[in-house]
């Protein structure tokens, strides 16, 4: 399951170089930024919330706070085929509050110096760009680097289309009191 | 070197509070110049402000604020009197102080250069006032000398806080050379001093002394020493001892007592107005205790008390569980224990809970400077009526229903109050009038901003939606729906916005910022007669009496506070009508069926209501069935936030934790029943 | 003649603190570690004023105000003791066994000689 060589610890750490967590996503592998992961925790019982997109699978308890969690293979629209034992939820910080993300296995925590990271290239339509901030290489691995903060402004702007339904003036009706 | 920074927040949040009371109290001084207990708060909030600034390195304000403290310390003397001139500086300098306190918020650079006028004016002031006289009767403790002190030290540490004009030594209690020990101290000294200082900073002399001996200090007035009361003459002279004098005033009559024997007034009359005396003192007294003390008191006594009941009961239990050899009654004695467990974790519960309540009054009283200032402003004149100061709030609702509250004023002074003329025209009185109100009824806090100004005009707010485009020209919406047009997003009947506001600019935000409360906002309104704004909020958002229910195979909760009752309806009691759908028959009333797991979207367990449980809602007077799968229990809930990375849902209040760690939705019943009828989905 | 005052402490850096400041002042400073220890100093040297902590091995500064007080010649001798804010109780204890007075800790080389002055003129 380490399928990622590390990269060599005695090499020199330079400014350029952040550490990431690294996880599974079917045969990809995806990082995030170390600084925006709060905790790997086991997928617990998720509470289903409604109306709400798919790839927002509902609420769990973290220790007494409830967070919502993400499925990021629904997200990225990729085939899934259900939880399985190694499926885990990576905890996130990022600008808009605490998110989980269910990821099928955590790989590892490494560097990836910025020189390594390359712009997003287009995958068509199978992945979707926007919350990708670059593809990193390590040895022979395509590492794809996730912005975090992009992964949520997505739901938030799907929230803000359902808010904005909600505020615009009754179309049934008033029910008559 | 420790890092205060890590402590401005706590400061900002503290000095914000004490600037209000500041302001609060100066904005009171004004209409009743003498009250002692609002000037002592006036001083004390200063003085927070310039001891924790200090504390913190905050020189500038700590050196403003010491200027400001200076003065109303002469104003607490009554060296000063709190004239129009003096309250403008002094309010003036608290809006100063804001500023300073605001940009230690914000961490950025504050010129101290711009206190400089303000301080030349408080100076001046100060001068205006002159010094005073104290008398000072020190009587020391016997055992001084044994204890290392030397009262003459004391004497003459005196002289640093001010001048000595008169000392005098009372050798009185000195007994007979026989009976003297020469170890002990038995002269007392009679002292007047002139100072600028008061009466705290004399007392601090005596710090060392203090234990054991007797310190009155009291300020001698400058017209008493002229004319010194009679007694006190009497006794100086020698004519009567002072016990005679005491005596004599003790027999002398109340003016009630007097009045009443001369058939002035009559006891009844008499007792009254004492009794509303009485009242106007306690009143007094809780403001200054609200304005003081965050937390009530009694409230936290109150806590400790049930506290310790609680430790009784384990113990108790410890005694059950391990103390008697025989087992006989153990169960019976655990089962009476359980039961005070449960009802001391309810007690502690609630009144953990009431801690966080607070008084309405704190929050509305800011609003007496708003309405003074934007009203002068506007060339109105408007009188703010304050009511249900003392109801009580949740802390973060009252936080955050603040500025929906500022707004709403805000447009009751620049468009609801006419100006004086237009007023006189139309046969009003030309000064207008805000009332604002709060009240409990039920589990909720109503908050009503009553203004008599000219009231909404709905044919120009119909126009105005028409020309939006917001409804059609040809729909005939009630009253009721024109006034809410005003909460749209974009909508706003000002002809030109004002700099103070726009009727409409931003009372989307109102409403929104409300319903993120769980409350309400409606709107009452005549034309020519004046608009009553009316706000509903919870008590408390953060826990409730749930009812839990099984849907499929989720778990909600259905606050308690929407639960008229639950039942298994009979089959023949199920019924579809062609304009309501599906209803029930509970007791003749036919009640609308909603499937709860059609509306949350999950796969129920029993798809007919004769098999499955409904619990009737109440919401805006009507009712409601819920349909569930089961019924689980009733019991108490915490609310929590689903996350702030969560969108927002509007069927579901909240999230609470089950006791075996799974979280269930706590469903908001209102959203529920307006998302089923009105068929929009959130 | 300069008053002479015994300072009485466990911390090193406190007796030193202590001395500097009253050296500074024009006194003339004696040190002891505990009250054992500061009870044998003043057999041999005349004392104006002391200033003694509360807590220290050995004897501690309640103790030593009590013994202090019996001994001939110290009946009226000022005593200050080192506080800190939080012991009240500590305060009346020092009273009661005959302590004139209190500084609280942390205090400037100014308060201390303040106090200094106001007991040992």
């Amino acid at each position: 399951m380490t399928d990622v060589s590390v990269v060599k610890e005695d090499a020199e750490l330079t400014e350029e170089m952040h550490q990431y967590v690294t996880f599974r996503l079917n045969d990809e592998i995806y990082a995030i930024g170390a600084l925006n992961v709060q905790e790997i925790i086991e997928l617990s019982n998720i509470t289903k919330v409604p109306h709400l997109p798919e790839f927002l699978k509902g609420v769990i308890n973290l220790r007494g706070t409830i967070i919502p969690v993400v499925d990021l293979k629904l997200k990225f629209e990729m085939e899934s085929e259900g939880y399985k034992k190694h499926t885990c939820v990576v905890v996130t910080e990022f600008s808009g509050g605490v998110l989980g993300l269910i990821v099928d296995a955590v790989s590892d925590v490494m560097y990836i110096s910025e020189e390594k990271i390359s712009s997003p290239p287009s995958f068509g339509s199978q992945i979707r760009t926007e919350f990708i901030k670059g593809m990193g290489r390590v040895g022979d691995d395509l590492v794809i680097i996730l912005d975090v903060d992009k992964v949520l402004s997505e739901a938030e702007t799907i929230s803000l289309k359902e808010a904005r339904k909600a505020i615009l003036p009754d179309e049934g009706g008033e029910v008559d009191a | 070197m420790f890092d205060f920074k890590k402590l401005y927040g706590v400061f900002v949040d503290d000095a914000m509070e004490k600037i209000v009371e500041l302001e609060d109290g100066l904005l009171q001084l004004e209409k009743n110049p003498h009250e002692r207990e609002v000037i002592d708060t006036i001083f004390r909030a200063a003085h927070t402000i310039k001891g924790s600034s200090g504390t913190l390195g905050l020189n500038d304000i700590s050196r403003f604020t010491h200027v400001m403290e200076e003065v109303l310390d002469l104003l607490r003397q009554e060296t000063l009197v709190p004239d129009k001139e003096l309250i403008n500086v002094l309010l003036e300098s608290t809006d100063m102080i804001k500023e300073m306190v605001e940009s230690v918020a914000s961490e950025t650079e504050f010129d101290f250069s711009r206190c400089g006028d303000l301080m030349r004016r408080m100076d001046g002031l100060r001068n205006k006032g002159t010094t005073k006289e104290f008398k000072i009767i020190f009587i020391p403790a016997p055992d001084l000398f044994r204890r290392g002190i030397d009262p003459v030290i004391v004497l003459e540490d005196i002289k640093s806080v001010g001048e000595i004009v008169n000392i005098k030594a009372d050798t009185d209690a000195v007994p007979r050379l026989s009976e003297i020990n020469p170890e002990d101290l038995y002269v007392r000294w009679d002292i007047i001093l002139r100072t600028t200082k008061d009466e705290s900073d004399i007392r601090k002399v005596f710090e060392f002394v203090e234990e054991g001996s007797e310190i009155r200090i009291f300020p001698v007035q400058a017209a008493e020493e002229d004319v010194p009361f009679i007694g006190q003459m009497l006794v100086e002279e020698g004519v009567v001892k002072a016990e005679d004098v005491t005596e004599a005033l003790k027999s002398q009559k109340k003016l009630g007592e007097i009045l009443v024997d001369q058939g002035k007034a009559t006891s009844g009359e008499i007792e009254h107005v004492l009794k509303k005396q009485r009242q106007k003192k306690l009143d007094s007294f809780r403001n200054s205790v609200s304005s003081t003390i965050r937390i009530d008191l009694k409230k936290l006594d109150h806590l400790i008390n049930i506290v310790g009941e609680m430790v009784i009961t384990h113990s108790m239990f410890h005694q059950a569980l391990w103390g008697g050899a025989n087992g006989n009654g153990v169960s019976e004695k655990l089962e009476v224990i359980f039961s005070q467990l449960q009802r001391i974790g309810k007690e502690i519960q609630e009144s953990a809970m009431s801690l966080r309540m607070l008084p309405v009054g704190e929050v509305f009283h800011r609003f007496t400077r708003l309405v003074r200032e934007l009203s002068k402003s506007k060339d109105k004149n408007i009188e703010l009526i304050i009511s249900g100061e003392e109801t009580e709030l949740d802390k973060g609702v009252l936080e955050k229903i603040t500025d929906p509250l500022v707004h709403l004023i805000r447009n009751a002074i620049d468009h609801g109050i006419e100006p004086p003329q237009e007023r006189t025209a139309a046969g009003k009185p030309a000064k207008g009038t805000i009332h604002l109100s709060a009240y409990q009824m039920g589990d909720a806090v109503y908050i009503d901003i009553e203004d008599d100004g000219r009231g909404l005009d709905k044919d120009k707010i119909l126009r105005k939606a028409i020309e939006k485009g917001f409804i059609s020209p040809d729909a005939e919406p009630s009253s009721e729906q024109i006034s809410n047009l005003i909460f749209l997003p974009g909508f706003s009947t000002a002809d030109k916005v004002t700099d103070i506001s726009g009727r409409g600019v931003g009372m989307d935000v109102v409403k929104r910022n409300i319903e993120a409360l769980n409350g309400k906002i409606s709107i009452r309104s005549e034309l020519g007669k004046g608009t009553v704004m009316s706000i509903k909020l919870p008590l408390t958002l953060a826990i409730i009496d749930g009812l839990t229910v099984l849907v499929g195979d989720e778990i909600y909760v259905l606050p308690i506070s929407s639960v008229v009752e639950s039942l298994r309806p009979e089959r023949k009691n199920v019924k579809t009508l062609n304009e309501k759908g599906e209803v029930i028959n509970v007791r003749g009333e036919y009640i609308p069926l909603l499937r709860l797991h059609e509306l949350l979207d999950v796969t129920p367990w029993k798809r007919d209501p004769w098999e499955a449980i409904v619990v009737v809602s109440l919401y805006e007077g009507k009712k409601y069935c819920f349909m569930v799968d089961d019924l689980i229990g009733q019991q108490q809930v915490v609310i929590k936030s689903l996350g702030t990375a969560m969108p927002g849902v509007c069927d579901i209040a909240g999230g609470t934790i089950l006791g075996d760690g799974r979280v269930a939705l706590v469903l908001d019943v209102p959203g529920l029943i307006e998302t089923a009828t009105k068929g929009v989905t959130c | 003649m300069a008053k002479s005052i015994l300072i009485v402490d466990d911390s090193a850096s406190m007796r030193q603190l202590v001395t500097f400041a009253l050296n500074d002042a024009g006194y003339e400073v004696i040190s002891a570690v505990n009250g054992k220890d500061a009870l044998t100093k003043i057999s041999s040297a005349k004392i104006d004023m002391v200033i003694t902590d509360l807590n220290m091995p050995e004897m501690d500064g309640i103790e030593f105000i009590k013994q202090l007080r019996c001994r001939a010649g110290y009946k009226f001798t000022p005593i200050v003791m080192l506080t800190t804010e939080s012991q009240e109780s500590k305060k009346q204890e020092g009273r009661q066994a005959g302590a004139s007075g209190w500084i609280v800790k942390p205090f400037t080389p100014e308060q201390l000689t303040d106090i200094v002055r106001k007991f040992a003129r």
